[in-house]
Protein backbone atom coordinates (compact mmCIF):
# COMPACT_ATOMS: atom_id res chain seq x y z
CA UNK A 1 0.00 0.00 0.00
CA UNK A 2 3.08 2.21 -0.38
CA UNK A 3 2.19 3.35 -4.00
CA UNK A 4 0.89 7.00 -2.82
CA UNK A 5 1.91 9.38 -0.43
CA UNK A 6 -0.82 10.40 2.56
CA UNK A 7 -1.27 13.70 0.68
CA UNK A 8 -1.10 12.13 -2.69
CA UNK A 9 -4.29 10.32 -1.52
CA UNK A 10 -5.56 13.00 -0.59
CA UNK A 11 -5.34 15.40 -3.47
CA UNK A 12 -6.46 13.15 -5.72
CA UNK A 13 -9.15 11.26 -3.50
CA UNK A 14 -12.24 12.92 -5.69
CA UNK A 15 -10.77 11.43 -8.56
CA UNK A 16 -9.83 8.09 -7.91
CA UNK A 17 -13.05 7.18 -6.50
CA UNK A 18 -14.55 7.72 -10.35
CA UNK A 19 -15.56 4.48 -11.58
CA UNK A 20 -12.43 2.79 -13.44
CA UNK A 21 -9.61 5.15 -12.00
CA UNK A 22 -8.60 3.93 -9.02
CA UNK A 23 -4.85 4.03 -7.89
CA UNK A 24 -4.53 1.93 -11.46
CA UNK A 25 -5.55 5.23 -12.83
CA UNK A 26 -3.59 7.26 -11.23
CA UNK A 27 -0.59 5.77 -11.78
CA UNK A 28 -1.24 6.04 -15.13
CA UNK A 29 -1.47 9.81 -15.12
CA UNK A 30 1.34 10.13 -12.70
CA UNK A 31 3.57 8.29 -15.21
CA UNK A 32 2.54 9.84 -18.20
CA UNK A 33 4.62 12.61 -20.45
CA UNK A 34 1.51 14.63 -22.26
CA UNK A 35 3.03 17.54 -25.07
CA UNK A 36 0.61 20.79 -25.46
CA UNK A 37 1.21 22.60 -28.67
CA UNK A 38 1.29 26.41 -28.86
CA UNK A 39 1.57 26.48 -25.20
CA UNK A 40 1.13 30.26 -24.58
CA UNK A 41 -2.06 30.31 -25.23
CA UNK A 42 -5.20 30.92 -22.89
CA UNK A 43 -7.01 27.77 -24.08
CA UNK A 44 -3.49 25.93 -23.76
CA UNK A 45 -2.62 27.21 -20.20
CA UNK A 46 -6.26 26.24 -19.07
CA UNK A 47 -5.74 22.93 -20.47
CA UNK A 48 -2.19 22.74 -18.71
CA UNK A 49 -3.84 23.92 -15.43
CA UNK A 50 -5.82 20.99 -15.14
CA UNK A 51 -3.51 18.23 -16.58
CA UNK A 52 -0.82 19.60 -14.08
CA UNK A 53 -4.12 19.49 -11.32
CA UNK A 54 -4.53 16.01 -12.25
CA UNK A 55 -0.88 14.76 -11.65
CA UNK A 56 0.16 14.42 -14.84
CA UNK A 57 3.33 13.89 -14.25
CA UNK A 58 5.32 15.56 -17.39
CA UNK A 59 4.11 18.38 -19.22
CA UNK A 60 6.08 19.59 -21.99
CA UNK A 61 4.90 22.98 -23.30
CA UNK A 62 6.58 24.03 -26.98
CA UNK A 63 5.65 27.43 -28.07
CA UNK A 64 3.54 28.70 -31.13
CA UNK A 65 4.63 31.73 -33.28
CA UNK A 66 3.92 34.87 -31.57
CA UNK A 67 2.85 33.39 -28.19
CA UNK A 68 5.81 34.93 -26.67
CA UNK A 69 7.74 33.43 -23.83
CA UNK A 70 6.18 31.27 -20.66
CA UNK A 71 5.59 33.23 -17.61
CA UNK A 72 3.53 30.14 -15.87
CA UNK A 73 5.84 26.90 -15.91
CA UNK A 74 6.90 27.73 -12.18
CA UNK A 75 2.48 28.27 -11.84
CA UNK A 76 2.09 24.92 -12.49
CA UNK A 77 5.18 23.21 -10.16
CA UNK A 78 3.03 25.69 -7.76
CA UNK A 79 0.09 23.96 -8.49
CA UNK A 80 0.96 20.19 -8.34
CA UNK A 81 4.61 19.38 -6.87
CA UNK A 82 4.21 15.86 -8.56
CA UNK A 83 4.31 17.85 -11.80
CA UNK A 84 7.46 18.30 -13.77
CA UNK A 85 6.52 20.88 -16.13
CA UNK A 86 9.33 21.01 -19.50
CA UNK A 87 9.16 24.31 -21.85
CA UNK A 88 10.29 24.01 -25.30
CA UNK A 89 10.12 26.43 -28.75
CA UNK A 90 7.67 25.70 -31.08
CA UNK A 91 9.41 23.14 -33.85
CA UNK A 92 11.81 22.03 -31.42
CA UNK A 93 11.76 17.84 -31.22
CA UNK A 94 9.17 17.99 -34.24
CA UNK A 95 9.94 14.29 -35.04
CA UNK A 96 8.02 13.37 -31.48
CA UNK A 97 4.57 13.83 -32.69
CA UNK A 98 5.11 11.20 -35.21
CA UNK A 99 6.98 8.76 -32.46
CA UNK A 100 3.64 9.43 -30.31
CA UNK A 101 2.94 5.54 -31.77
CA UNK A 102 6.17 4.50 -29.98
CA UNK A 103 5.06 5.92 -26.82
CA UNK A 104 6.73 9.43 -26.92
CA UNK A 105 3.32 10.70 -25.44
CA UNK A 106 0.36 9.70 -23.73
CA UNK A 107 -1.89 12.54 -25.86
CA UNK A 108 -0.44 15.59 -27.54
CA UNK A 109 -2.88 18.50 -27.36
CA UNK A 110 -2.49 21.25 -30.11
CA UNK A 111 -3.90 24.48 -29.88
CA UNK A 112 -1.98 25.68 -32.69
CA UNK A 113 -5.13 27.52 -34.13
CA UNK A 114 -6.85 28.88 -31.71
CA UNK A 115 -3.37 30.21 -30.16
CA UNK A 116 -4.74 33.85 -30.87
CA UNK A 117 -8.00 33.69 -29.16
CA UNK A 118 -7.76 35.87 -26.16
CA UNK A 119 -8.54 34.87 -22.87
CA UNK A 120 -12.12 34.29 -22.28
CA UNK A 121 -14.97 31.50 -21.07
CA UNK A 122 -14.16 30.32 -25.07
CA UNK A 123 -10.87 29.70 -24.46
CA UNK A 124 -11.24 28.22 -20.90
CA UNK A 125 -13.54 25.95 -22.62
CA UNK A 126 -11.68 24.67 -25.02
CA UNK A 127 -9.30 24.00 -23.00
CA UNK A 128 -11.11 22.34 -19.97
CA UNK A 129 -12.87 19.78 -22.38
CA UNK A 130 -9.31 19.44 -24.48
CA UNK A 131 -7.90 18.31 -21.31
CA UNK A 132 -10.84 16.29 -19.69
CA UNK A 133 -10.66 14.07 -23.28
CA UNK A 134 -6.60 13.87 -22.23
CA UNK A 135 -7.16 12.23 -18.85
CA UNK A 136 -10.17 9.70 -20.37
CA UNK A 137 -7.49 8.63 -22.76
CA UNK A 138 -4.74 8.39 -20.79
CA UNK A 139 -6.98 6.49 -17.79
CA UNK A 140 -8.91 4.66 -20.63
CA UNK A 141 -12.63 5.98 -19.47
CA UNK A 142 -15.10 6.77 -21.49
CA UNK A 143 -15.13 7.56 -25.60
CA UNK A 144 -13.36 9.92 -27.26
CA UNK A 145 -15.14 12.81 -28.14
CA UNK A 146 -16.58 14.13 -31.70
CA UNK A 147 -14.71 16.62 -33.63
CA UNK A 148 -17.74 19.29 -33.05
CA UNK A 149 -18.47 18.34 -29.37
CA UNK A 150 -19.01 21.56 -28.20
CA UNK A 151 -21.28 23.01 -31.26
CA UNK A 152 -23.88 23.65 -28.84
CA UNK A 153 -22.60 25.17 -26.23
CA UNK B 1 -19.66 47.76 -16.55
CA UNK B 2 -21.19 44.07 -15.45
CA UNK B 3 -21.33 42.74 -11.77
CA UNK B 4 -21.44 38.90 -11.29
CA UNK B 5 -21.61 37.16 -7.78
CA UNK B 6 -20.03 33.46 -7.67
CA UNK B 7 -21.73 31.54 -4.40
CA UNK B 8 -19.77 28.14 -4.03
CA UNK B 9 -16.24 29.09 -5.34
CA UNK B 10 -15.31 25.36 -5.57
CA UNK B 11 -15.16 23.15 -8.25
CA UNK B 12 -17.69 25.16 -10.64
CA UNK B 13 -17.41 28.51 -9.03
CA UNK B 14 -13.37 28.74 -9.23
CA UNK B 15 -12.93 27.98 -13.21
CA UNK B 16 -15.79 30.31 -13.73
CA UNK B 17 -14.05 33.15 -11.95
CA UNK B 18 -10.83 32.46 -13.81
CA UNK B 19 -12.84 32.29 -16.82
CA UNK B 20 -14.94 35.45 -15.99
CA UNK B 21 -11.12 37.41 -14.90
CA UNK B 22 -10.53 38.69 -18.37
CA UNK B 23 -13.85 38.93 -19.64
CA UNK B 24 -14.32 42.33 -19.08
CA UNK B 25 -16.51 41.68 -16.09
CA UNK B 26 -15.75 44.76 -13.57
CA UNK B 27 -16.30 43.26 -10.48
CA UNK B 28 -16.74 39.52 -9.19
CA UNK B 29 -18.28 39.19 -5.99
CA UNK B 30 -17.15 35.35 -4.09
CA UNK B 31 -19.53 33.96 -1.66
CA UNK B 32 -18.06 30.87 -0.03
CA UNK B 33 -18.08 29.98 4.10
CA UNK B 34 -15.07 27.12 3.25
CA UNK B 35 -11.72 27.35 3.55
CA UNK B 36 -9.28 25.19 1.03
CA UNK B 37 -8.99 21.47 1.61
CA UNK B 38 -5.98 19.32 -0.29
CA UNK B 39 -8.79 16.86 -1.81
CA UNK B 40 -9.99 20.34 -3.37
CA UNK B 41 -6.71 21.27 -5.19
CA UNK B 42 -7.10 18.69 -8.13
CA UNK B 43 -10.31 20.64 -9.70
CA UNK B 44 -10.23 23.86 -8.05
CA UNK B 45 -6.99 25.37 -9.76
CA UNK B 46 -7.92 28.77 -8.62
CA UNK B 47 -5.89 27.58 -5.63
CA UNK B 48 -2.16 26.50 -4.89
CA UNK B 49 -1.09 24.10 -2.66
CA UNK B 50 0.00 26.34 -0.01
CA UNK B 51 -3.53 28.02 -0.05
CA UNK B 52 -4.73 24.24 2.00
CA UNK B 53 -6.75 25.86 5.29
CA UNK B 54 -7.12 29.48 4.21
CA UNK B 55 -10.80 30.63 3.71
CA UNK B 56 -11.37 29.90 -0.29
CA UNK B 57 -12.44 33.52 -0.28
CA UNK B 58 -9.30 35.49 0.53
CA UNK B 59 -7.06 32.99 -1.66
CA UNK B 60 -9.01 33.20 -4.78
CA UNK B 61 -9.50 36.98 -4.47
CA UNK B 62 -5.60 37.46 -3.74
CA UNK B 63 -4.96 34.97 -6.83
CA UNK B 64 -7.74 37.19 -9.12
CA UNK B 65 -6.00 40.08 -7.86
CA UNK B 66 -2.74 38.74 -9.31
CA UNK B 67 -4.35 37.82 -12.91
CA UNK B 68 -6.57 40.73 -13.33
CA UNK B 69 -5.30 44.01 -11.53
CA UNK B 70 -8.58 45.85 -13.00
CA UNK B 71 -11.09 43.54 -11.74
CA UNK B 72 -12.99 44.72 -8.16
CA UNK B 73 -13.28 41.40 -5.97
CA UNK B 74 -15.85 41.38 -2.96
CA UNK B 75 -15.03 39.08 -0.53
CA UNK B 76 -18.58 37.26 1.03
CA UNK B 77 -17.29 34.76 3.70
CA UNK B 78 -20.66 33.63 4.04
CA UNK B 79 -22.71 30.51 3.32
CA UNK B 80 -26.02 31.23 1.14
CA UNK B 81 -29.42 30.91 3.27
CA UNK B 82 -32.42 30.95 1.90
CA UNK B 83 -33.58 34.23 4.30
CA UNK B 84 -30.49 36.67 3.36
CA UNK B 85 -30.60 35.16 -0.32
CA UNK B 86 -32.47 38.07 -1.31
CA UNK B 87 -30.26 40.98 -0.19
CA UNK B 88 -27.33 39.46 -1.09
CA UNK B 89 -28.39 38.50 -4.76
CA UNK B 90 -29.83 41.73 -5.52
CA UNK B 91 -26.68 43.82 -5.84
CA UNK B 92 -25.47 41.89 -8.33
CA UNK B 93 -26.16 42.19 -12.03
CA UNK B 94 -26.44 37.55 -12.53
CA UNK B 95 -25.36 35.09 -10.23
CA UNK B 96 -23.41 31.84 -10.99
CA UNK B 97 -24.27 29.03 -8.34
CA UNK B 98 -22.07 26.39 -7.97
CA UNK B 99 -22.86 25.35 -4.39
CA UNK B 100 -23.05 21.28 -3.71
CA UNK B 101 -26.36 22.17 -1.45
CA UNK B 102 -29.26 21.76 -3.35
CA UNK B 103 -30.42 23.96 -0.69
CA UNK B 104 -28.60 27.09 -1.61
CA UNK B 105 -29.36 25.93 -5.55
CA UNK B 106 -33.15 26.37 -4.86
CA UNK B 107 -32.57 29.54 -2.94
CA UNK B 108 -30.68 31.36 -4.82
CA UNK B 109 -32.67 30.41 -8.01
CA UNK B 110 -35.45 31.51 -5.94
CA UNK B 111 -33.65 34.63 -4.73
CA UNK B 112 -33.09 35.88 -8.22
CA UNK B 113 -36.16 35.41 -9.82
CA UNK B 114 -37.62 37.75 -7.22
CA UNK B 115 -34.99 40.15 -7.74
CA UNK B 116 -34.61 39.64 -11.36
CA UNK B 117 -31.76 38.85 -11.87
CA UNK B 118 -30.25 36.21 -14.65
CA UNK B 119 -28.63 32.82 -12.87
CA UNK B 120 -26.60 30.10 -13.99
CA UNK B 121 -26.70 26.94 -11.75
CA UNK B 122 -23.53 25.01 -12.40
CA UNK B 123 -23.33 20.97 -11.01
CA UNK B 124 -21.36 17.77 -11.73
CA UNK B 125 -21.28 14.31 -10.11
CA UNK B 126 -19.27 11.78 -11.56
CA UNK B 127 -19.54 12.08 -15.14
CA UNK B 128 -22.45 14.01 -15.64
CA UNK B 129 -22.84 17.78 -15.36
CA UNK B 130 -25.71 19.83 -15.39
CA UNK B 131 -25.71 23.77 -16.20
CA UNK B 132 -29.23 25.25 -15.72
CA UNK B 133 -29.42 29.09 -17.09
CA UNK B 134 -32.34 31.21 -15.36
CA UNK B 135 -32.74 34.51 -17.36
CA UNK B 136 -34.09 37.43 -15.36
CA UNK B 137 -37.35 37.00 -14.15
CA UNK B 138 -37.22 33.04 -14.86
CA UNK B 139 -39.99 30.91 -16.96
CA UNK B 140 -38.45 28.75 -16.67
CA UNK B 141 -36.60 29.11 -13.81
CA UNK B 142 -34.38 26.36 -11.68
CA UNK B 143 -37.35 25.12 -9.55
CA UNK B 144 -39.25 24.93 -12.83
CA UNK B 145 -37.22 22.33 -13.92
CA UNK B 146 -36.19 20.34 -10.27
CA UNK B 147 -39.64 21.21 -8.46
CA UNK B 148 -37.75 20.06 -5.14
CA UNK B 149 -34.48 18.65 -3.70
CA UNK B 150 -34.38 14.81 -4.14
CA UNK B 151 -35.42 13.24 -1.20
CA UNK B 152 -33.30 10.44 -0.77
CA UNK B 153 -30.03 8.99 -2.24
CA UNK B 154 -29.81 10.14 -5.52
CA UNK B 155 -28.50 13.26 -4.33
CA UNK B 156 -25.31 12.26 -4.54
CA UNK B 157 -22.15 14.22 -3.81
CA UNK B 158 -18.90 14.06 -5.57
CA UNK B 159 -16.95 12.67 -2.42
CA UNK B 160 -19.22 9.40 -3.08
CA UNK B 161 -19.08 9.63 -6.98
CA UNK B 162 -15.63 11.50 -7.88
CA UNK B 163 -15.38 14.03 -10.31
CA UNK B 164 -12.89 15.04 -13.08
CA UNK B 165 -10.90 18.36 -12.67
CA UNK B 166 -10.71 19.33 -15.58
CA UNK B 167 -14.76 18.22 -16.37
CA UNK B 168 -15.70 20.68 -13.71
CA UNK B 169 -13.61 23.39 -15.24
CA UNK B 170 -15.65 22.81 -18.56
CA UNK B 171 -19.15 22.82 -16.38
CA UNK B 172 -16.97 26.64 -14.54
CA UNK B 173 -16.25 27.76 -18.24
CA UNK B 174 -20.00 26.88 -19.55
CA UNK B 175 -21.48 28.67 -16.58
CA UNK B 176 -19.18 32.18 -17.04
CA UNK B 177 -20.10 31.75 -20.80
CA UNK B 178 -23.70 31.60 -19.83
CA UNK B 179 -23.69 34.17 -17.93
CA UNK B 180 -21.77 36.46 -20.08
CA UNK B 181 -24.69 35.31 -22.89
CA UNK B 182 -27.83 36.71 -20.09
CA UNK B 183 -25.36 40.09 -19.41
CA UNK B 184 -25.64 40.69 -23.55
CA UNK B 185 -29.21 41.49 -23.31
CA UNK B 186 -31.37 41.08 -26.17
CA UNK B 187 -33.52 38.04 -27.23
CA UNK B 188 -30.43 35.56 -25.79
CA UNK B 189 -30.24 37.40 -22.87
CA UNK B 190 -33.98 36.24 -22.34
CA UNK B 191 -33.63 32.48 -22.71
CA UNK B 192 -33.17 29.62 -20.36
CA UNK B 193 -31.44 26.74 -20.78
CA UNK B 194 -30.92 23.57 -19.63
CA UNK B 195 -26.95 22.00 -20.89
CA UNK B 196 -26.03 18.83 -19.99
CA UNK B 197 -22.13 17.38 -19.87
CA UNK B 198 -21.70 14.09 -20.79
CA UNK B 199 -18.10 13.66 -19.55
CA UNK B 200 -18.22 9.62 -20.42
CA UNK B 201 -19.26 10.20 -24.16
CA UNK B 202 -17.46 13.94 -24.41
CA UNK B 203 -20.88 15.34 -25.14
CA UNK B 204 -22.36 18.94 -24.89
CA UNK B 205 -26.05 18.98 -25.17
CA UNK B 206 -27.94 22.19 -24.96
CA UNK B 207 -31.76 22.03 -24.29
CA UNK B 208 -34.99 24.55 -24.21
CA UNK B 209 -37.06 23.56 -20.54
CA UNK B 210 -40.65 24.92 -20.55
CA UNK B 211 -41.72 27.48 -17.42
CA UNK B 212 -44.61 25.56 -15.79
CA UNK B 213 -47.73 28.02 -15.31
CA UNK B 214 -48.20 26.45 -11.34
CA UNK B 215 -44.61 27.42 -10.88
CA UNK B 216 -44.86 29.07 -7.23
CA UNK B 217 -41.97 31.15 -8.34
CA UNK B 218 -42.00 32.45 -11.44
CA UNK B 219 -45.46 30.46 -12.69
CA UNK B 220 -48.68 31.99 -14.51
CA UNK B 221 -47.12 32.08 -17.62
CA UNK B 222 -49.61 29.65 -20.31
CA UNK B 223 -47.91 26.23 -21.17
CA UNK B 224 -48.06 25.47 -24.93
CA UNK B 225 -49.77 22.84 -26.06
CA UNK B 226 -48.47 20.59 -28.11
CA UNK B 227 -49.57 18.72 -30.97
CA UNK B 228 -49.60 15.01 -29.93
CA UNK B 229 -51.76 13.33 -32.37
CA UNK B 230 -49.37 10.21 -32.88
CA UNK B 231 -50.87 7.16 -31.87
CA UNK B 232 -48.26 4.48 -31.56
CA UNK B 233 -48.94 0.82 -31.10
CA UNK B 234 -46.18 -0.81 -31.68
CA UNK B 235 -43.15 -1.69 -30.03
CA UNK B 236 -39.84 0.02 -31.31
CA UNK B 237 -36.18 0.66 -29.65
CA UNK B 238 -35.75 3.43 -27.96
CA UNK B 239 -32.38 4.83 -26.69
CA UNK B 240 -32.14 5.49 -23.00
CA UNK B 241 -29.58 7.86 -21.88
CA UNK B 242 -28.96 6.51 -17.83
CA UNK B 243 -27.33 9.70 -15.38
CA UNK B 244 -24.29 7.83 -13.09
CA UNK B 245 -26.46 7.44 -9.86
CA UNK B 246 -28.41 5.18 -11.72
CA UNK B 247 -26.09 3.24 -13.32
CA UNK B 248 -25.49 1.14 -10.88
CA UNK B 249 -28.95 -0.67 -12.46
CA UNK B 250 -27.61 -0.83 -16.10
CA UNK B 251 -24.24 -1.96 -15.31
CA UNK B 252 -22.48 0.66 -15.58
CA UNK B 253 -24.17 1.79 -18.94
CA UNK B 254 -24.69 5.22 -20.03
CA UNK B 255 -27.04 4.18 -22.57
CA UNK B 256 -29.48 1.25 -22.94
CA UNK B 257 -31.98 0.15 -25.21
CA UNK B 258 -35.75 -0.43 -24.65
CA UNK B 259 -39.27 -0.06 -25.70
CA UNK B 260 -42.60 0.95 -25.94
CA UNK B 261 -45.25 3.50 -27.91
CA UNK B 262 -44.99 6.03 -24.78
CA UNK B 263 -42.67 7.37 -22.36
CA UNK B 264 -44.53 5.32 -19.82
CA UNK B 265 -43.81 2.34 -21.65
CA UNK B 266 -40.54 2.62 -22.14
CA UNK B 267 -39.85 3.16 -18.54
CA UNK B 268 -41.71 -0.18 -17.83
CA UNK B 269 -39.53 -1.92 -20.38
CA UNK B 270 -36.10 -0.33 -18.73
CA UNK B 271 -37.37 -1.73 -15.14
CA UNK B 272 -37.97 -5.36 -16.83
CA UNK B 273 -34.64 -5.17 -17.87
CA UNK B 274 -32.81 -3.57 -15.23
CA UNK B 275 -35.22 -4.12 -11.85
CA UNK B 276 -35.65 -1.34 -9.22
CA UNK B 277 -34.65 1.73 -11.76
CA UNK B 278 -38.07 2.90 -12.24
CA UNK B 279 -38.98 3.25 -8.23
CA UNK B 280 -36.02 5.45 -8.59
CA UNK B 281 -37.39 7.78 -11.45
CA UNK B 282 -41.53 7.18 -10.55
CA UNK B 283 -43.25 7.51 -6.93
CA UNK B 284 -45.78 4.90 -5.40
CA UNK B 285 -48.36 7.09 -7.91
CA UNK B 286 -46.46 5.65 -11.14
CA UNK B 287 -45.93 9.82 -11.85
CA UNK B 288 -42.34 11.11 -12.39
CA UNK B 289 -40.62 11.90 -9.10
CA UNK B 290 -40.11 16.00 -8.61
CA UNK B 291 -36.83 16.03 -9.16
CA UNK B 292 -36.75 13.97 -12.26
CA UNK B 293 -36.27 15.47 -15.11
CA UNK B 294 -36.95 13.21 -17.90
CA UNK B 295 -36.17 14.66 -21.92
CA UNK B 296 -37.46 13.32 -25.37
CA UNK B 297 -35.86 14.14 -27.98
CA UNK B 298 -34.53 17.08 -25.94
CA UNK B 299 -38.09 18.18 -24.92
CA UNK B 300 -38.92 17.96 -21.59
CA UNK B 301 -41.92 15.72 -21.39
CA UNK B 302 -43.47 17.81 -19.23
CA UNK B 303 -44.09 20.37 -21.69
CA UNK B 304 -45.92 17.66 -23.57
CA UNK B 305 -47.88 14.74 -22.19
CA UNK B 306 -45.61 13.58 -19.41
CA UNK B 307 -45.59 9.73 -19.48
CA UNK B 308 -47.79 9.62 -22.02
CA UNK B 309 -45.92 10.98 -24.23
CA UNK B 310 -45.40 8.94 -27.94
CA UNK B 311 -42.10 7.73 -28.42
CA UNK B 312 -41.25 6.10 -31.94
CA UNK B 313 -38.29 3.96 -32.69
CA UNK B 314 -34.51 6.02 -33.43
CA UNK B 315 -36.27 8.83 -30.53
CA UNK B 316 -33.70 9.30 -27.59
CA UNK B 317 -35.23 9.40 -23.77
CA UNK B 318 -32.17 11.32 -21.17
CA UNK B 319 -32.97 11.20 -17.45
CA UNK B 320 -31.24 13.69 -15.98
CA UNK B 321 -32.06 13.83 -12.18
CA UNK B 322 -31.23 17.36 -9.91
CA UNK B 323 -27.59 16.78 -8.93
CA UNK B 324 -25.53 18.76 -6.86
CA UNK B 325 -21.54 18.18 -6.20
CA UNK B 326 -19.71 21.25 -7.02
CA UNK B 327 -17.25 20.49 -4.25
CA UNK B 328 -17.88 18.84 -1.02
Amino acid sequence: MARFRDDQLVRYARQMVLPGVGGTGQERLLGARVLVRAGGGAAARAAATYLAAAGVGRLVLEGAPGAGAFGWGDELRGLNPDVQVELRAAGAGAGEATAEAAGAFAAILDFSATADVPDSPAAALHGAFAAAEALKRILQIGRPAAPDALAEA
Amino acid sequence: MARVLIVGVGGVGAPAALALADAGVTALGLCDPDVVDASNLHRQVLYRTEDVGRAKVDAAAERLAALAPRLRVERLRARLEADSAGELVARWDVVIEGTDAFAAKFAASDAAVRAGVGLVSGSIVGLDATIVTVAPGGRPCYRCVFEEPPAGADGATCAQAGVLGAAAGVVGALAAAEALRLLGGGAAGRAGAVLRYDVGAGTVRRRAPRGRADCPICGKAPVAARDTDRDGGERMAISVHIPTPLRKYTAGKGEVAASGATVGQVLDDLEKNHPGIKERLCDDSGAVRRFVNIFANDEDIRAMQNLDTPVKDGDELSIVPAIAGGEL
